[in-house]
């Protein structure tokens, strides 16, 4: 059987049902980027006779760091042995949201909800209205009446784009009008810093820093993947506000030193399956690191899943592979994700049937604590 | 807040009229999820309506809607992937066994959302939007060498994985130019 690939597309386009697209909507929100930007360029003009003034003081505010972890390997609370901090389990059901014991009650559905040291992080709202600033606009409570912390970018279907230190409490998220990126620290109560555009792209949040790029665009390519940015590394300081520049390497042995950090897979590292072998990822590749991963059920093993690859996952600071066990009744095919991380030693994991389960690492049973519980992360469709 | 003059509102409420579907459908074969191509064709028009004194005509504003769409397509996929993946919704994409290399219109089109996203949307502008390999470097902003290898990789894994027999006769890219 022969089939066209131009008359297979033209089928599957012309049989899509067109949406209504509402131009108020549009215009509207066009118009507030505008004058987002005005302003944004009114105060450019305005820092940029500060920075005469002040003359070469702020050139030193961004510096260049050789060699070496830049974080020191306890920056991240979860390395101080004496003093381990355990989250507490975060999900929601309706308008209400369980942090550990305590049951918030926000008023509205909660479309997404995740969990600092300090407290929850989550956005309300109805899921009719995805474009609306309503409906992406991020709250904080630690159980008190509710704050407005800021509005993002993304929305419930394609994501929100709000990232979560794994210990600690820094949020990071990309702003709805700017582009920016806004750090914001949940036991200060405030916004820390902002930096980058639409163009940039967030690497890892950890609780003292935030690594990025400034234009993901300049990536090196390998089967439709980005497998190493051109540019360099920006560290944004959470303490001081600083911005540094960063070789890669200082990144990854950075983040490798986190305790909560999960890689994979080795350069080059071959996998088997049914059509044969394949190297996962080329030798130019940069390391896969994440505090976050999906997995898929294969018969009793958890396969990690990476855009589509199945891949060995490993505790990065010990090399450790992740074999966590599920409970039995999963099938053979089951999606899981880890949605959290309550401490060194375990993490949630979220199963496709809305299921929570708490599973020791790095090779533990996972338990059931939560059937069904409903909303827990900040992800989207696609 | 100043806004824009009535008439600048007035074309651009025209240009979306007259447009949109199509351009939604681009955009849907290119995410291969309804929802998620309505929001990548809102973003991608509330960026056409802030260029718009910038884009002269209708055609130039049709163009840099079309390159958006795929640039944002692309970036929303890399972002995703250093974030959390979890969703509270089961994802749409669904992969047909490999081992049964049943030809039928819907395992290709589910094939195809596989893809990497680049991958797709060169597949996608060369035989459903009929640009040219050098159009296509254009609006996906990499070179035509880059494009070739895309489109050529992407058919064969269509091929490998459904075992079809995949009509893929390259465009008269003469023609097209001309």
């Amino acid at each position: 059987m022969t089939n066209s690939i131009r008359d297979l597309l033209r089928q599957d386009a012309d049989r899509v049902e067109i949406p209504t697209v509402d131009a108020g909507e549009v215009i509207a929100q066009g118009e507030q980027r505008l004058h987002r930007r005005r302003i944004t360029a009114v105060l450019a003009s305005v820092a940029a006779v500060a920075v005469i003034v002040v003359g070469g003081t702020v050139a030193g505010s961004v510096q260049h760091q050789s060699e070496g972890p830049v974080d020191k390997p306890n920056e991240n609370k979860t390395n101080q042995t004496d003093d381990v901090q355990t989250r507490r389990l975060t999900y929601a059901v309706g308008s209400t949201i369980h942090w550990g014991d305590s049951a918030i009650d926000v008023g509205q559905a909660v479309q997404a909800v995740g969990a600092t040291d300090d407290g929850v992080v989550f956005v309300r709202g109805d899921k009719a209205c995805p474009y609306d600033v309503a409906c992406r606009t991020l709250w904080f409570t630690d159980g008190a009446e509710p704050v407005r912390i800021g509005t993002v970018a993304g929305n419930w279907i394609r994501g929100f784009g709000v990232s979560l230190a794994s210990a600690g409490s820094t949020v990071a998220w990309s702003e709805s009008e700017t582009g920016e990126y806004v750090v914001y620290d949940t036991s200060l109560r405030h916004e820390v810093g902002r930096f980058g555009s639409d163009r940039s792209t967030l690497l890892a949040v950890g609780d003292r820093s935030v690594y990025w790029v400034p234009d993901e665009r300049q990536c090196v390519e390998f089967d439709g993947q980005c497998m190493r940015y051109t540019d360099p590394i920006m560290r944004f300081d959470v303490t001081t506000g600083q911005q540094t520049t960063v070789p890669w390497e200082s990144y990854w042995a950075t983040r490798r030193s986190w305790s909560r950090t999960l890689m994979s897979p080795p350069h080059g590292e071959e996998i088997s399956d049914a059509s044969g072998t394949h190297v996962v990822r080329p030798p130019h590749a940069d390391p896969s690191l994440n505090d976050k991963y999906s997995f898929r059920l294969e018969g009793t093993r958890l396969l990690g899943d990476d855009r589509g690859v199945e891949v060995s996952v490993r505790l990065a600071q010990t090399g450790q592979p992740l074999q966590v066990r599920m409970p039995a009744g999963y099938p053979s095919g089951s999606y899981f994700g880890i949605t959290q991380w309550l401490d060194d030693n375990q993490v949630v994991m979220w199963s496709e049937d809305g299921s929570l389960l708490v599973c020791p690492v790095p090779d533990g049973r996972c338990r059931t604590v939560v059937k069904h519980g409903g909303i827990i992360s900040f992800a989207g469709r696609g | 807040m100043v806004v824009r003059k009535s008439r600048e509102a007035t074309d651009f409420t025209e240009f979306m009229s007259a447009r949109s579907a199509t351009l939604f459908r681009t955009a849907y074969l290119i995410v291969g999820d309804h929802q998620l191509a309505q929001d990548l064709l809102q973003e991608s028009l509330i960026k056409t309506y802030v260029a718009w004194p910038r884009l002269r005509d209708v055609s130039s504003a049709e163009a840099y809607t079309r390159k958006t769409i795929v640039t944002t397509a692309i970036s929303w996929r890399r972002r995703r992937s250093f974030h959390e993946r979890p969703t509270d919704v089961l994802p749409d994409t669904a992969v047909p066994d490999p081992g049964e290399a049943v030809t039928t219109h819907a395992s290709m089109v589910a094939q195809l959302r596989t893809l990497p996203p680049r991958q797709r949307a060169a597949i996608v502008l060369r035989y459903y939007e009929d640009l040219s390999e050098a159009q296509t470097a254009e609006v996906m902003g990499c070179s035509v060498g880059t494009v070739k290898a895309q489109v050529s990789t992407g058919l064969g894994r269509l091929r490998d994985r459904s075992g079809a027999n995949l009509d893929t006769a390259p465009l008269d890219d003469e023609a097209v130019n001309s």
